[in-house]
């Protein structure tokens, strides 16, 4: 093993997109009242400081080490912070987008935005699926 | 209000199938005819032997498992070296071999030939079984 920068715990990961998942889900089904674009700015501000200020300051991974990290036997599953950072970061360009919508008026804008951060959010959550490792690639290959 | 409800059923639905297919699916060898791989694609030449040659990205978590498996893999079995690029630094390689995501895996002969290809996060049984298959091959040059 290579020694890396910053670890995390693979589960609260997963705990901490369950919860990404619950909150874009109450967003998307409330959208646009006012309450939606509150639950949008909250979850934008989390994905935000997981991926600028790292794992340590991201509210939901604060929220899983405080009140469930206690209560699991199961060991933490250290993995490398970088992949799920770069998850976020992908979170932050889902809210702005979403964003956009809401101010231009365009609700489908913002729905289809939430819609797919949520579905990228579940399928961590549920799966363990790994959004980065499909697009970031795809993503270099179209712009170089 | 209501479109929101229906649109995140639909994409909950939607989401549950592609991860259940995907678990199905991913990180199965599949016997594939992709031509070779030479010293010219990589810019230095290929071990002896049979190489297992992995497409990595930095931001990815199944890429480092992966890693994990494979260099086991390469130390457990004789004559089978394990690399891993970055796929972001070889595009026109990835390009050339349709690769889309990361990790995908090559499974090399002696002569650089493509043997099998893994998309994902590879089953370790059937990586051994292509090798000792690819191994007891009488063109098969040791390391």
């Amino acid at each position: 093993m290579t020694v890396l920068p910053s670890q995390v715990d693979a589960v609260g990961t997963r705990y901490a997109a369950a919860l990404t998942t619950v909150v874009l889900a109450a967003a998307l089904v409330t959208l646009p009242l006012p309450i939606s674009t509150g639950l949008i700015i909250v979850q934008g501000l989390v994905f935000a400081s997981g991926a600028f200020l790292g794992p340590r300051f991201q509210p939901y991974g604060w929220l899983f080490r405080t009140f469930i990290r206690p209560k699991l036997s199961a060991p933490p599953q250290w993995e490398d912070s970088q992949p799920p950072r770069f998850a976020q970061l992908v979170g932050v360009i889902f809210v702005v987008a979403a964003g956009i919508g809401l101010v231009t008026g365009v609700t489908l804008i913002a729905q289809v935005a939430v819609a797919l951060a949520m579905a990228a959010a579940f399928l961590n959550a549920a799966f363990g699926y790994c959004l980065g490792c499909e697009i970031y690639l795809l993503g270099r290959r179209v712009t170089r | 209000m209501a479109s929101g409800v229906v649109l995140m059923m639909a994409v909950l639905g939607g989401a549950t199938l592609f991860g259940l297919w995907r678990i199905r699916m991913d990180g199965r060898a599949r016997v594939v005819d992709l031509g070779v791989i030479t010293a010219r694609d990589l810019g230095w030449p290929l071990p002896k032997g049979a190489t297992l040659l992995q497409f990595s990205s930095a931001h990815c978590q199944p890429c480092r498992k992966t890693r994990d498996l494979l260099s086991t893999v390469s130390r457990e079995i004789l004559h089978v070296t394990h690399i891993e690029i970055d796929a972001a630094e070889y595009l026109d390689l990835t390009r050339q071999l349709g690769i889309l995501r990361t990790p995908t895996t090559l499974v090399l002969d002696s002569g650089g030939e493509i043997r099998a290809r893994v998309s994902g996060q590879p089953r370790m049984g059937e990586i051994v079984a292509i090798l000792a298959t690819l191994t007891r091959d009488p063109s098969f040059v040791a390391s």
